[in-house]
């Protein structure tokens, strides 16, 4: 049986074979070596950005704790990689694994807490996770950081500038979201969505939550601790002052920007959010200010976020030219991505 | 013998500090179900409201406790309309919490901006070192415990004695019946909103001589949130027990450790969580379905 593709589908690979063709090779050639640093910044955090997508897009879960693993990921690939001298490949494995491990403990204790307690654990999570990062001497170098790691490395090809930095951090990027997309399809991804939706119900239905809870921040905390090895490796330093609570606020209002649930989404409010002191330089110490009101009237006005809005406007244009009609039964949910 | 009364002092007068934060923020979750990430900036605006108003128009200290009183009132109102009000009907929880968190960072940024970076210093409000033997404690201290007492008590007794703050308890707990009964809910809110302001306020005012004044105030905000989180789930007076017990504990435990001492906090609270999930005066009530 032939079967038959959707117009949807070419559409969807049309637009996003050519924005692969635009971020791969005309970014790279326009930007100015400055714009190509605050880029490869905005893809790290992204990959962080998207564990919150798990976290709270798909699980309805607000967590703060992505700083903390992310900066266990950070250290333990500077640790693999200055004083075992190990290929980058395996030191982000090992930062990965390490978060993970590390994730699986924490997560086990805060997630008997639900909602509010469960969100502020994180705070206090983040808390213990940064002063131990300043004080650890031996193995985070404290205050004042650890230099001198390896930049990436691939089967003896090096990246040097920041462009071909650009290059790996791209590749990993769009991996990431890819396999997020890809979860939400997976019965983990769907059980965690029904968790969200109705916690009671999700357990009628046999969906064991404490074990679904802990998996997607198991996996929130993986991709933390990537982007903490991409981090290290791109930066070649890493140190505890990278890893404070307000950053970690960053990540949630980045994603909530973005659209929680869409890692397209998620990439677009990155980006904004990291451009942003970029575009608004004019108002020097009245950016923070800015931002603060913005955070909040976006609340107000688009909580679903750019990638909501934006597909508000699809659907609004698809039912004037009737394109994909399909007839709701019930109320639509508005949550869904 | 003398240095454990010493580190016990210091440590109620700063749990009660934790406290009147922690009962903030118990109050709101109460009323409103919100949690409140910019009740540390609240506490720290009391700071310098205080600081602004005793040395920068160099008032005398019952005229400055009575505007920073309106001020403090004003503030938790503006407060409500700006960050809950237009956001109640959202089904959506997170987006409140990232309200919240967007509000402190325009509080931050206009007393960075209206007061300057640089940290300021507040004059106690009896200078002077009381002294017992091995004793040595500043005045402020105390002053921090018998104020802090009488806020907790008064508090107390408006929620459980007085009309309105039966009132606020029957909105608090159903606000559909409440507002069947005639009870205007907005009001009962906005009242919260300002006591729950005033305690974060006052609470700055009585700090801020033993720290100095500055935007980084706002992190106590995360021990009263410890406080909160081992006294039980939204319980008023296991807030209050629970800060207190954490002040006295982050206060023993630089006879062990100093550069660890936020830590130690956390993990008791982590330990705590363990152990007893709901908090120490927390029932466990299953989720209404």
């Amino acid at each position: 049986m032939k079967k038959k593709i959707n117009t949807n589908t070419l559409i969807l690979g049309g637009v996003s074979l050519v924005a692969l063709l635009v971020m791969y090779l005309v970014v790279p050639s326009v930007s100015s070596v400055y714009m190509m640093t605050v880029l490869n910044g905005a893809i790290i955090f992204y990959v962080a950005c998207l564990g919150i997508t798990v976290m709270l897009g798909m699980g309805g879960m607000v967590s703060f704790a992505a700083i903390s693993f992310m900066g266990i990921g950070a250290y333990a690939s500077a640790n693999l990689s200055l004083k075992l001298g190990v290929p980058t490949i395996v030191s982000m494995l090992g930062a990965i694994l390490v978060s993970m491990l590390a994730a699986l403990i924490i997560g086990a204790v805060l997630l008997r807490l639900s909602g509010t307690f469960f969100t502020f654990s994180t705070v206090a999570l983040v808390q213990i996770s940064y002063s131990i990062f300043t004080n650890w001497k031996e193995v985070t170098g404290g205050p004042d950081g650890m230099g001198g790691i390896s930049t990436f490395e691939f089967f003896g090809v090096k990246a040097v500038k920041p462009n071909e930095n650009y290059m790996v951090l791209l590749t990993v990027g769009i991996l990431c979201a890819l396999f997020v997309l890809r979860l939400k399809k997976t019965n983990l991804g769907r059980a965690l969505s029904s968790v969200r939706d109705n916690e009671i119900a999700a357990k009628i239905m046999g969906v064991n939550v404490y074990r679904t809870k802990l998996a997607a921040f198991v996996i929130a905390a993986a991709l933390a601790g990537l982007a903490g090895s991409l981090m290290v490796h791109n930066h070649h330093f890493v140190a505890a002052t990278s890893f404070t609570f307000d950053q970690s606020t960053t990540f949630v209002i980045m994603a909530m920007l973005g659209g929680v649930s869409n890692p397209f989404g998620v990439f677009m409010g990155t980006v904004l959010i990291t451009m942003l002191p970029e575009w608004l330089k004019p108002l020097q110490e009245y950016i923070r200010l800015v931002y603060g009101l913005g955070v909040m009237l976006l609340m107000v006005f688009m909580p679903m976020g750019l990638w909501g809005l934006f597909t508000g406007w699809v659907k609004k244009l698809k039912a004037k030219f009737k394109i994909g009609h399909k007839v709701m039964i019930g109320i639509s949910s508005t949550k869904e991505g | 013998m003398g240095m454990y009364l010493q580190l016990l002092v210091i440590g109620l007068s700063m749990g009660m500090i934790y406290a009147m934060i922690a009962m903030g923020i118990v109050l709101l979750i109460r009323a409103v179900g919100v949690l409140n990430f910019a009740q540390g900036e609240l506490f720290m605006m009391g700071a310098y409201v205080t600081f602004a108003l005793s040395v920068q128009l160099s008032m005398p200290l019952w005229a400055m406790l009575i505007v920073a009183l309106i001020i403090f009132c004003l503030f938790g109102a503006l407060f409500m309309f700006s960050v809950y009000w237009p956001l109640r009907k959202s089904t959506w929880s997170a987006t409140i919490i990232i309200s919240t968190l967007g509000a402190s960072t325009v509080i931050k940024e206009i007393a960075k901006i209206i007061w300057g970076s640089v940290p300021v210093v507040q004059p106690p409000i009896i200078k002077g070192v009381l002294e017992l033997g091995t004793v040595r404690l500043e005045y402020q201290y105390l002053f921090i415990i018998g104020i802090g007492l009488l806020l907790i008590v008064g508090t107390f007794l408006l929620f459980d004695k007085l009309y309105i703050g039966r009132v606020m308890q029957a909105a608090a707990q159903d606000k559909y019946s409440a507002e069947l009964l005639g009870i205007s809910t907005v009001v009962t809110t906005m009242l919260t909103y300002m006591i729950s302001a005033s305690l974060a306020g006052i609470g700055g005012w009585l700090v801020s001589p033993l720290f100095l004044v500055s935007t980084s105030l706002g992190s106590f905000m995360l021990k009263g949130f410890a406080g909160m989180v081992i006294g039980g789930l939204g319980d008023v007076k296991g807030a209050v027990l629970g800060s207190l017990l954490i002040g006295v504990i982050e206060s023993f435990s630089t006879l062990f450790t100093t550069t660890y001492k936020d830590a130690v906090v956390f993990l008791v609270l982590i330990i705590v969580l363990i152990v007893r999930p709901q908090g120490f005066f927390g029932q466990k009530i299953s989720e209404k379905a």
